[in-house]
């Protein structure tokens, strides 16, 4: 490696002097560390909150510090990432907020002093009794994220009297994906009703073939238990993927990994294209079709339904039986022997003697995606035709052992739906559902409550929305967090008076960030529980410190998004920081304050005599939803509190509460409400068109080009960075690798940006055309790893353009890009979903 | 005990970089246990010198068939470690494991090491040379690595030698045969006379060894000078010494002439 400089020759000379002026000391052993070092570790079960996802885990606890944090092996699939192994980072954050605060300056000035519990706790219970004598309970909304007090916060707040526990989920899993998915297996009315979330079903990588990653990224996003495990283990046994993406992630792999450098926005166009391929090559197995889906029913033309059904009985369920055509003629499904007819149009005679041609759904299928071909998809999404032929064809190599990735915080574009619902479709065809390398069933320990309330009568706002607005007709009606700020500018359907903040950043986190803190304005009152700063907090009246999860004990817990039903406990390592608290004693403290004595004394009382284990002890005798053999093996209660994590079996299973009992790959609910919807004039009523038929993201309306220094924008997560980024902001142990991916930078096509004049570590000023006035500033960073129209930025890194929060934190910088911040309040037609890329982005460089 | 050996799969790998946020936070483990300073206070800054293994991160190839490629930069614990060998106050040692073992208390912060080593791995700081210890006092109680030990995905694992060649080998294999491109276990055999082999081997496709960093011909010629030095004894240190005490004055002489003609002709 190179010759001999003669530098090289003088340090030698100097330091081999040295050494000889000094003698040749005897050999130094390192220091040796004996069993008594390590026995003075103290291990402590819990489940890593650095994301939202609860990874088992054990915390070492030396010398009353936090100082390790690693996987609880416990379960098959135990393991953290790198969030975890720096989570000393948050806990021991310098900047972290540990005495109440209580507002001075103007609400989002970011301007307090501190404050005692009880003076803090009287200003927030006074307000809130006063609310609740007021008879107006429901104008206090609870809104949870990270909250230290699971399992009973909720009920707390039921309790008090509000309907209305706003979840944050309509901007991650909570709208599209439901629908999309209940769509062709069932699991939602598709009307108001939460459905199958991204805790439905998991990828069982570990064996599969092939698999397109699209709209997310395994090994970069969350779950690592036990989905980036899961990857990993997969492409250990020689999976395949392709990353169908405007960005190649490292997290995928970076040898012998396809890229698909999509066209942001243009996945549905892509997918219609893959769904074009396998049915024209009928790159399906047709006896699966003809077992598990609707592939043969009998469509009427007119109305898009099955031409005729009746009712029948299966395993105890009523069912919808439909008509279906075989060699022999025309009859039901449910009495059919022979091979159906999977393709073609039939005649069916009807109940009034006159007969009709009816085309199978698969048939109606076939001919409404005729058009959108590999060739048209190619040109929309900018791929290569032979690239998507190339996937469509793989998947039927590999099938039923392979996926396409269902998405995750995939709330993006205006038909964010559409794609969920081709995914599911094409998942379906490929018979991938319940099959070892496909999709499978997540198992969950169903827990007692661990305290039981009164159900709150009223209906909250988004079930009043579901049924009034028009707009709204699909929201979910237990993530609807946008539509609770829309409640709160129009007092529609009723007043908001509180917004109560459970460890939730919802200007950070969602769309419309400036609609939003004007909002917030609007409130009579503000409360913040959160052990860190982020945009929120600056609006809080009041602000009460939280202890992180190493701080705490917590209610069981026995849902993961794991095909293994799991059971674990977060116990407290160490007490928590200065004048933190844990959030069942802050819930208890307000309880008190608020609650009528009876109350507090029927709900709260024996925790207050006996602790957690009161709660511990119902939920526990509760348990059910796992089968006997699973619960025959169930570790008592006690050793759960020791910190046994117990996991049942893996099950190649998949749910469907279809009303035919079948995978609908032609999804019959959804005719009858897109059917619906028209007869009304619904103008959003194509985002559910329930044929395969392209629609399309706001931002591609009327195929305006781009301008030269305009940018369709993306994220995605670094596998350091999470959501709006409380916990791994200001995380020195985990800044320098941030540091080394630029991660802070927002990254552009080296060519593109070339041909713009800019290069690496140019500053520019990026803005909404939109929105015009609200700028971020933020470094470039150019790149062969990213599509030409994209402008890619890791989500929850920066702090984006309302940054002031940032002052409160010494080791993060002002600046960068949170699209959130600089997108309109819109929502994705009928699901009130939240379009955040729906957009365009230009870029103009600082001198 | 047997010679342990560490490896990394780049196969199952995630980057998720669960291994070089454990590095960091093990040693800071071990500053509140051997230095008495406190994780809380560690914390507070980024201690560079204690994260031993790092992400050499750079982007291969010309949209759209490009990559991007994460080097692991990290102590081989060379089977003939030069930074032992050149250590002029012994300073780095080899535990029974293989580990070879920079020890804080007698290093005098030369940079020997640093400039020994092909792989650019020691770090000077405060006067002293720092580097990965291959986690030996983990391992000397029965424990993994902290990077393995932390690795989601088993892209990551250690043990005895022969087990973990054994592991590496196979997978080695399988990929080769599931991806139709040769797979190598970079390490494990000789990689050349200067290192010989590795304690910690990556498991790689052949044609990316260049992408990933990984150095089939490690050398310091300087170094095989500097050996020569050493077991020549002090009489022919001292030679040298003079020499390049000798060699500084001429090169000053030089280089004193070469500015006043760069002068000259400014003038």
């Amino acid at each position: 490696m190179g010759k001999t400089t003669r530098r090289e020759f003088l340090k030698g000379g100097v330091a081999t002097a040295a050494g000889t002026a000094l003698g040749i000391p005897n050999t130094a052993e390192a220091k040796t560390v004996t069993s008594a070092d390590f026995a003075l570790e103290k291990k402590v079960s819990v489940l890593c909150r650095m994301c939202a996802q609860k990874c088992p885990a054990v915390a070492t606890v030396l010398e009353g510090r936090v100082a390790r944090l690693e996987p609880n092996m416990g379960t098959p699939y135990g393991a953290v990432c790198g969030r975890a192994a720096g989570a000393m980072g948050a806990l021991y954050d310098p900047d972290r907020i540990t005495t109440p605060l209580i507002r001075t300056g103007r609400r989002g000035e970011g301007i307090f002093r501190k404050a005692t519990w009880s003076e803090a706790l009287d200003m927030v219970a006074y307000k809130l009794k006063k609310i609740r004598e007021e008879g107006d309970a429901k104008s206090v909304a609870y809104l949870p994220r990270f909250s230290a007090a699971g399992g009973v916060d909720k009920g707390f707040f039921h309790l008090y009297g509000t309907p209305n526990i706003v979840g944050y989920g309509d901007t991650c899993f909570g709208s599209s994906l439901p629908v999309g998915y209940g769509a062709v297996m069932g699991g939602t009315k598709l009307s108001a009703v939460s459905g199958p979330g991204t805790s439905a079903v998991s990828t069982d990588h570990e064996f599969a073939k092939y698999g397109v990653l699209i709209q997310r990224n395994v090994g970069g996003a969350l779950v690592c238990h036990p989905w980036g495990k899961t990857f990993g283990l997969g492409k250990k046994n020689g999976m395949e993927i392709v990353v169908v993406d405007p960005r190649k992630p490292s997290e995928a792999g970076e040898s012998l990994v396809d890229w698909a450098p999509i066209k942001p926005g243009t996945d549905e166009a892509f997918l219609l294209g893959l769904l074009n391929e396998i049915l024209t090559n009928k790159y399906y197995d047709e006896k699966h079709l003809r077992s598990k889906t609707n592939a043969d029913m009998l469509i009427h033309p007119d109305t898009g339904l099955p031409v005729k059904t009746q009712a029948i009985m299966k395993k105890g369920k009523e069912l919808e039986d439909y008509l279906i055509a075989t060699a022999s003629g025309i009859g039901f499904k449910s009495e059919e022997q022979g091979e159906t007819k999977l393709l073609g149009a039939y005649s069916v005679s009807l109940d009034d003697g006159s007969s009709i041609q009816c085309k199978t759904a698969l048939q109606t299928m076939v001919d409404a995606n005729k058009k959108y071909t590999a060739t048209w998809a190619a040109e929309v999404s900018t791929l290569e035709e032979a690239q998507i032929k190339k996937i469509a064809k793989k998947l039927n190599d590999a099938k039923p052992a392979c996926f396409i990735e269902r998405g995750y915080r995939s709330e993006r574009y205006a038909n964010s739906l559409r794609e969920k619902l081709l995914i599911t479709q094409i998942n379906a065809i490929l018979g991938v559902y319940g099959k070892k390398g496909g999709v499978i069933q997540n198992g969950k320990v169903k827990l007692g409550k661990a305290i039981k309330v009164p159900k709150v009568k009223e209906p909250n706002i988004a079930k009043w929305m579901a049924k009034y607005d028009e707009n709204k007709p699909l929201i979910n009606v237990k993530f609807y967090r946008r539509a609770w700020v829309e409640a709160v500018l129009t007092q529609k359907p009723y007043k908001q008076r509180v917004g109560f903040f459970w460890g939730q950043n919802i200007i950070g986190g969602s769309t419309g960030s400036t609609e939003i803190a004007k909002a917030l304005q609007r409130l009579e009152m503000m409360v913040c529980v959160s052990p860190h700063w982020n945009e929120t907090v600056m609006y809080a009246d009041v602000v009460l410190p939280d202890a992180t999860f190493m701080e705490r004990d917590e209610c069981l817990n026995g849902k993961w998004k794991s095909p293994l039903a799991t059971l674990g406990v977060n116990r407290k390592a160490v007490e928590p920081l200065g004048e933190s608290k844990d959030g069942y004693w802050i819930l208890n403290e307000l309880a008190r304050r608020i609650l009528t004595p009876e109350e507090h004394e029927e709900y709260f009382g024996e925790y207050e005599k006996r602790g957690m284990i009161t709660f511990w002890e119902k939920q526990y005798a509760g348990i059910h939803g796992i089968t006997a053999k699973e619960q025959a093996s169930l570790p008592s209660l006690q050793e759960v509190l020791d910190g046994r994590v117990w996991a049942g079996e893996k099950h190649y299973k998949i749910k469907c509460k279809t009303k035919t009992g079948k995978w609908e790959i032609y999804p019959t609910a959804l005719v009858k409400k897109y059917r619906a919807l028209k007869d009304t004039g619904n103008k959003g009523a194509e985002y559910i068109n329930p044929l395969p038929l392209f629609v399309g993201p706001f931002v591609l309306k009327g195929n305006k080009e781009l301008a030269n220094n305009e940018f369709l924008p993306i994220t995605g997560f670094h596998p350091l960075g999470t959501f709006t980024g409380q916990q791994t902001k200001n995380n020195l142990l985990l800044k320098s690798i941030l540091e080394e991916h630029h991660a802070d930078h927002v990254f552009i096509n080296r060519a593109k940006g070339e041909s713009l004049g800019l290069k690496d570590g140019d500053k520019v000023e990026i803005f909404n055309p939109r929105l015009p006035k609200i700028v971020s500033v933020a470094k470039v960073k150019l790149s062969e790893t990213v599509q030409q129209n994209t402008l890619f930025a890791y989500y929850g890194v920066t702090a984006g353009a309302l940054d002031n929060y940032s002052a409160h934190l010494r080791n993060q910088e002002r600046g960068g890009f949170n699209p959130n911040h600089l997108t309109e309040f819109l929502f994705s037609p009928l699901t009130a979903g939240n379009p955040v890329q729906d957009c365009t982005v230009k870029i103009r460089r600082i001198s | 005990m047997s010679v342990n050996m560490k490896c990394y799969d780049t196969t199952p790998c995630i980057r998720c970089f669960a291994c070089m946020v454990g590095c960091s936070a093990e040693n800071r483990l071990r500053l509140q246990r051997d230095e008495r300073i406190g994780m809380e206070k560690s914390v507070q800054s980024k201690l560079g010198h204690q994260s031993h293994l790092t992400p050499k991160r750079r982007e291969l190839g010309v949209f759209p068939d490009a990559r991007q490629v994460t080097a692991f930069h990290h102590c081989n614990h060379c089977e003939k470690a030069p930074c032992l060998d050149i250590c002029p106050v012994n300073a780095i040692t080899r535990r029974t494991g293989g580990e070879v073992v920079i020890s804080q208390d007698p290093c005098i912060g030369c940079s020997s090491c640093v400039d020994a080593c092909p792989f650019d791995v020691p770090v000077v700081t405060d006067g002293k040379a720092y580097k990965c210890h291959g986690c030996y006092d983990r391992i000397e109680n029965g424990l993994k690595p902290s990077c393995v030990n932390v690795c989601p995905t088993d892209a990551m694992f250690s043990g005895a030698k022969e087990e973990v060649l054994k592991e590496a080998n196979k997978r080695a294999a399988l990929y080769t045969q599931t991806t139709g491109k040769e797979h190598v276990v970079y390490g494990a055999d000789k990689v050349n006379n200067y290192v010989g082999t590795l304690h910690w081997v990556t498991i790689i496709p052949k044609e990316d060894l260049e992408a990933y960093q990984l150095d089939t011909a490690p050398s310091r010629p300087a170094m095989q000078f500097r050996e020569v030095a050493k077991s020549a004894g002090v009489v022919g240190a001292a030679a040298i010494a003079v020499g390049s005490v000798g060699h500084l004055i001429y090169w000053l002489g030089k280089r004193k002439e070469k500015i006043m003609q760069e002068e000259q002709k400014n003038v």
